[in-house]
Order: C-alpha cells, then structure tokens, then sequence
C-alpha cells in the first residue's frame, strides 16, 4: 500500500504540485491520468525518489520514505521499479543483463531472471542487445528489469507514449497481464483516456498540479466532479440551464434535478447519452455527421442556436439539414456554473 | 578520402620536394621544362602542397554536412517552378551552410598556423618569418610581435566565421531525414579519374617517393641509431599527451555537458582557442614563460606536455563531451531505482557511454602530438629528437634519402592510427543505427 499527503512541489516559482494526497491499496493497479504538463511525471520522480518535496510525506508499504524531519530515502534504497518514458534500456547489456542489473542476491539472480523472462515471453531473446528489440519488445525488457528486484511499488511513466496506435493497445494489456501476474503495486502515468480507464483498478485526474478527481474508472467518468474532468474523459456537451423546483431547464426540455441548489447551472451530457427518438418535444437540425467506422458523431443545433454532439452506435446516418427528435438517456450532470 | 590526413603538411611538402629535386622521381619535369634547381618552392607550391594535404579537413564537415541535406526543400523549390540550380540554391546550400563554413574555417585555420610546409618550401607566412626571427636573429620581441599579429588574425578567422554560420537553425536529426541523392551517369568516369588524381597526389606518390629515396640509403648511415631514439621519443611523447589530456578533458566535459553556465562557457571557449592557436605561437610563448618563470622546466618533457595539452585539450573535450551527452540522465536514474549504488552505477552507466569517447580523444591527441612540429621544435630539449624533427631537420639540409626513413615511420604510425579511429567510427555508427 502506498500513501502520500498532502505534497507540495515547486521548481523555481512555478508551482507544480499543490496539496496532493492519495492512497492505493497493495496490489492495485492506479493510473493517473492528466494533460500534458499537469505535474503527474514530477509526482511519480517524487514517489520515486528521484525529486524531494517541499513538502508532505511518502509512505510506501509501513515505510516513511519521505516526510517532515528530512526524511528522504535515496531512490536506490526504496526498492521502488520505475519504467521510464524513454525506457532508458542499458544498450551495451544483453537483454537478461538488462533484466539481472537490479536483483541483488547473486546467487538467486539465475532464477529471477529466468522467471522474469519467462513472464514477459522473454526467453527466446534473452542475449539479444536493445537495439536488436522491436518497440514492443523493448518494453517488455523495461517492466521485467523494473520487476525483477521485487519491488514494493512499480511506478510507470507514460510507457506506451512511443508505440503505433496499433500496437499500443496489445503492448498495454500484455504489461497489464504481466503486472497481474505479479502482484505488484503500479502506479502508471497516461495523458490517454482510453488508456486509463480501460487498465485502471483506481482512477486519479490530475489537472494543473491538483489531484481533483480519485476513485474506480466508472464512477469518475458517470460522476465527473466537474466540467473540466467530464470534458478530459470524453466527448461530451455542455449546456446552459437553470435549477427550479427540483427540475433542470434547458434547450434539452425538463430533467430531474433533485438536491441540486437552485439557479443557473450548467448541465453536462455525453454525446453518447444523447439519443434518436420521434416522438420527442425537443428537436434539432443535423449540421453534419462524421462516420468513424464503428460509429459516427452527428453534430446538431437545437432550436435555441446551441451546438450539440450525439454519437450513433447504430447505422443509421442521418441526411445533412434533417430535423430529428431528441432525448436523454442514461446519465448526466450538472455543476454550478462557474 | 581522407587518407591524405594521414600525412602531416611538412612530410608532404619534403616528399615533393625531394620528388621534383633533380635526382627525385620525378626531376624529369624541372629538366625538360628547362627549370633551375629548387624550383618548386615559394608560395604556388605551398598552396599547392597545402590543397592536397588539407582538403579532408574540410570534406569530411561537408560529407557529414551532405549526407544530413533533407530532399524534401529541392523537391519542393522545383515544384514551385524553380531550375535545378535554383532549387538547390534555395533548398540545399542552406542546409549546408553550417558544414560549408565549419569546413572552410578548419582548413583557415590550419593554414594560418602551418608552419613546416611553408618553411621548407620557402614562403614567407607568419610562421616562418616567427621562427626565424627567432631561431636566426634570435630577435625575441619581433618574433613575439609577429605572434601576436597572427594570433589576431586567427581572432578575425574565428569571428568572420561565427557571422558566416548565422544563428543556430533547429535541425531534423538522423533517422527522419530522406536524402538527396543523384544518377552520375555518363559523369561517373571523369569524376572517378578526378578522384584518383587525388589519391594519387596525396597519398600513393608520397608513398612511392619516399619508398624510393629510402632504397637509395648508403650504408653509412645507420637506421636504428638515428631513428630508436625519434621512434621511442616520439612515442612516449604521443603516448603521454594522449593519456593526459583526456584526463583533464574529463572534468571540463562534463562541466560543459551537465552544468551549462557562463564558468563552462568560457572554459571550453579556451580549450577551443588553444586549438586555434598555431603551435609556433604555443611553443614560443611557453618559451617565454619557461625562461622567466620556471628555468627549471626550460626546454624539459614536462614544458612539452603543457604544450600538447593547450594545442589539443578540445581534441580531448569533443569526444568526451559527446559521450557524456548521449548518455541520458534516465539511463542514471534507471540505475538508481534498481539499487545500484555510485560505484555500480560508475561501471554500468557512465564508462560505457564514455568509454568511445575517451578511445577517440586518445587516438586524436596521439596522432597530432606525433604529426606535431613547430612546438616541438622550439620546446624539445638540445639533443632530444622525435621523428618529426627529424624530418625537419634533414629536409633542411637536402638529405632526402635520410629523411625518408622517420617519414615513413611516422606515416605509418598515424595511418595506424587512422585506421583504428575509422573503423572505429564505422562500428559506434552500425551500433547506433
């Protein structure tokens, strides 16, 4: 189990991490997910030991690796595996040097390695040098080198970033089987949506230096706390409303809206929650449709002028400049407007 | 191409002399064009023995410089309407510029400082005019006034080719680039003929003519008295120089690859300045501090060191500061993470990543401490010769038979050199690709 509270990081006078604590039970798989530049690599370098706080306390298992007094382990001592965005492979080792650099028991190295290759499909390349690897190959190289020393806490920075699209998704759920198979605590850093919250067990959104949002992957994107973590984990819209008696107004009709504060608001549905139907009081007029090949996204205007993305699973397309009806199904939310 | 580099100017400039004396190989141009004796001197000659000699140090900036041209700018000029030769004025000579001005400066530079070449060939440049105010009329302030012109101009050198290279331009690096390349067609065979030429002057007649200079040796003269001691000597020197300054290149690399700021700046400023500087003008002024600071170390090996190491510290630097560069400081932090401690991490990360670099530093400084020779002149102790002097000294006294024998050591020694630092380079580049 890992624990950091409340960290504070600057470099110079830019602040980049404000006020960030999180916790991660043994053996779960946490991804943190944020746009570029939101301080997610600094934070994982200061789980790491690789940067020190200013501020606050990292514990990993029942170990204060930093914290208040000057505690500050040094990265070699905090058995920590870390799986760079760059890979950093030894190039003028072999691929089981590579793997064999961080067990330190000589005499039970042959056999950690051994099984390290076997779990990452290893075997049949092991005297192969780094640059003799596929990109897919390479990396498996890294996360078995970060695993083999056993570490309390796997922390992975963006370790997809340099793959093909293509190969992206079979790599990820091959590190993900490996990760499983051994046990491990990881913490992996994605600026990927799809990314996070196909692999997450636990879901943390970073947005500029603050962790706004923790929890399972389902319940952060159906329950966003706000607009700009709703609008991070996917294609959605944002519509101008008022909360009265209990009920949402808005160009989209009438919506329940119980124990919301009354006022102006603003709602938030996804494209995919916006559906065809006939019989529907609101309608809107197809600007344009998008196919994508497994779906197709529709843009609309309602009768009041404002814009509005739906996704269409089915294969119907609708003709540009058509009328249809709408309405909501499924979940949506509402947060005060700012 | 480049193995013209192999021989130092002055063996080049005592090769063709010798060839075109009377009894040389090829004396039979002087005496069918009706020549006098000694002809082939003056400043024709030098620029001629210079152009031969010279040229690698500027064609491997531009092949480096060629093969980086991307395609995609010609292409785009000629689709826009340009001619051939208009495309490549707007598409490719600015891709160029920087090698071409880097080429040009090496090549200025050189020459500026050449000292052997031009003196035995009799042409009055800074160099020669410095060493003999010096060695003749033993007219030191003269000779040091002289000194300081040249090193201005050297100053103006290196200034005119800053403004020449303009600001620094982002460029593509290695993998991305497509390049441009051409069908020589029916042009092929002159320009294969033109490059033979070369060859052939800078280095199979060279050869050849201190071959046979070296086979009419009497046998009166004794190779191993005369030239054990130039071999050992000049050896040992190389050796020492070799070994020193990428020791101390060690520290101003990585001073200048991890913590750039102005101390790093202005050190490796200096290092580069050194370099610059032409070893008549290192070796006079050392002279002048050995007189007036420490007679102790006047005309001793330790003086000669000190001044290996001004000429040659950024051949050290180069190498060294690339290695430190290219080792990433994830590498390092990987290493960290994996329990490895400062030693662990000395032997795994940082000596391989500097280990060719150190290698190339070492071949470097030893193949121009061996080729070196104004410095040497001026600094070795009364008596003590290496092969360079050698060279020098029978040359000057027309015995071309003698000195064919250390010239062909000492070709010999950096050819080998050469070579090692050629398929050298061949194997970091297969390695990195």
């Amino acid at each position: 189990m890992i624990e950091l509270r409340d960290i504070h990081k600057s470099f110079g006078s830019t602040s980049v991490l404000e006020d960030v604590s999180l916790e991660l039970p043994k053996g779960a798989l946490g991804v943190l997910l944020g746009p570029s530049g939101c301080g997610k690599t600094t934070l994982l370098r200061l789980v790491a030991g690789l940067e020190a706080p200013d501020r606050g306390a990292v514990r990993i298992g029942e170990r204060q690796v930093s914290g208040p007094g000057r505690i500050g382990v040094p990265p070699e001592a905090r058995n920590v595996g870390f799986v760079f965005q760059d890979l950093a492979l030894f190039p003028q080792m072999t691929v089981e040097e590579n793997v064999g650099f961080g067990v330190r028991d000589a005499s039970a190295r042959a056999d950690r390695v051994e099984a390290m290759l076997e779990l990452a499909r290893l075997t049949a390349l092991r005297s192969r040098r780094p640059h003799e690897l596929s990109g897919g190959e390479q990396q498996r190289v890294a996360v078995a080198r970060a695993l083999a020393p056993a570490p309390d806490l796997l922390l992975l920075d963006e370790p997809f970033a340099s793959l093909d699209a293509d190969l992206r998704g079979r790599v990820r759920e091959e590190i993900v089987r490996i990760l499983k198979a051994a046990g491990t605590t990881a913490i992996m850093v994605t600026h990927d949506r799809e990314e996070a919250l196909s692999i997450a067990d636990h879901l943390m959104v970073m947005i500029s230096g603050r962790l706004v949002q923790a929890g399972p992957p389902r319940s952060v994107y159906d329950e966003p706390v706000d607009r700009s973590v709703a609008m991070l984990l996917g294609e959605g819209n944002l519509v101008e409303g008022t909360v009265r008696n209990g009920e949402l107004q808005s160009a989209l009709g009438r919506l329940p809206a119980a124990d919301r504060p009354e006022g102006p608001c603003t709602l938030f549905v996804r494209s995919e929650n916006v559906c065809r139907c006939d019989t529907a009081e609101v309608t809107a007029t197809v600007l344009d449709c998008a196919f994508y090949g497994h779906d197709a996204l529709a843009l609309l205007a309602l009768e009041d002028g404002t814009r509005l993305s739906m996704r269409l699973s089915d294969q119907s397309m609708p003709a540009v400049g058509s009328t249809l009806g709408l309405r909501i199904h499924g979940g949506y939310s509402i947060f005060a407007r700012s | 191409m480049v193995c013209p580099l192999a021989v130092p100017c002055y063996v080049g400039a005592a090769v063709y002399i010798a060839a075109l004396s009377s009894g040389g190989m090829l004396g039979f141009i002087g005496s069918t064009l009706g020549l006098r004796p000694g002809w082939f001197n003056g400043f024709w000659a030098s620029a001629l023995v210079l152009v031969i000699f010279t040229y690698p140090l500027a064609y491997l900036p531009i092949r480096a410089g060629l093969r980086r041209v991307d395609r995609a700018p010609y292409e785009a000029a000629r689709l826009l309407g340009r001619s051939p030769v208009g495309a490549l004025r707007v598409g490719v000579l600015p891709q160029m510029r920087s090698s071409l001005v880097t080429g040009g400066l090496l090549v200025a530079l050189y020459t500026l400082g050449e000292f052997g070449a031009v003196s035995m060939l009799r042409c009055n440049t800074f160099t020669r005019v410095i060493w003999i105010q010096y060695e003749s009329a033993f007219d030191r302030t003269g000779a040091a006034l002289s000194g300081l012109a040249l090193a201005a101009l050297i100053g103006l050198a290196l200034l005119l080719g800053r403004w020449l290279n303009g600001p620094a331009v982002d460029r593509k690096g290695g993998a991305g680039i497509r390049p441009l390349r051409w069908r020589l067609g029916r042009k092929r065979t002159p320009l294969v003929l033109l490059l033979l030429l070369v060859l052939v002057m800078g280095v199979a007649l060279p050869v050849a003519s201190l071959l046979e200079w070296s086979a009419r040796l009497g046998s009166g003269f004794d190779p191993v008295a005369v030239l054990g001691g130039a071999g050992s000597n000049t050896l040992l020197l190389a050796c020492t120089a070799a070994l020193v300054v990428p020791a101390l290149a060690l520290p101003v690399a990585r001073l200048g690859a991890r913590h750039r700021g102005p101390v790093s700046t202005v050190i490796e400023r200096l290092a580069r300045v050194g370099y610059g500087l032409p070893g008549i003008v290192v070796g006079l002024s050392l002279v002048f501090i050995g007189l007036r600071v420490a007679p102790a170390l006047y005309q001793s090996w330790s003086m000669m060191i000190v001044g290996y190491v001004v000429l040659f510290l950024a051949l050290g630097v180069g190498p060294v500061r690339s290695g430190f560069e290219r080792m990433s400081t994830s590498m390092d932090e990987a290493a960290r993470t994996l329990g490895a401690g400062r030693m662990a991490r000395l032997r795994s990360v940082l000596l391989p990543a500097l280990r060719p670099g150190l290698l190339s530093a070492f071949l470097l400084v030893f193949i121009s401490t061996a080729k070196e020779l104004p410095c040497t002149l001026l600094l070795s102790p009364a008596g003590t010769h290496t092969l360079s002097t050698r060279v020098w000294q029978y040359t000057d006294e027309a015995m071309y038979a003698e000195a064919s024998l250390p010239a062909l050591l000492l070709l010999l020694l950096s050819a080998c050199m050469v070579g090692i630092l050629i398929w050298r380079e061949d194997l970091l580049e297969r390695s990195a690709a």
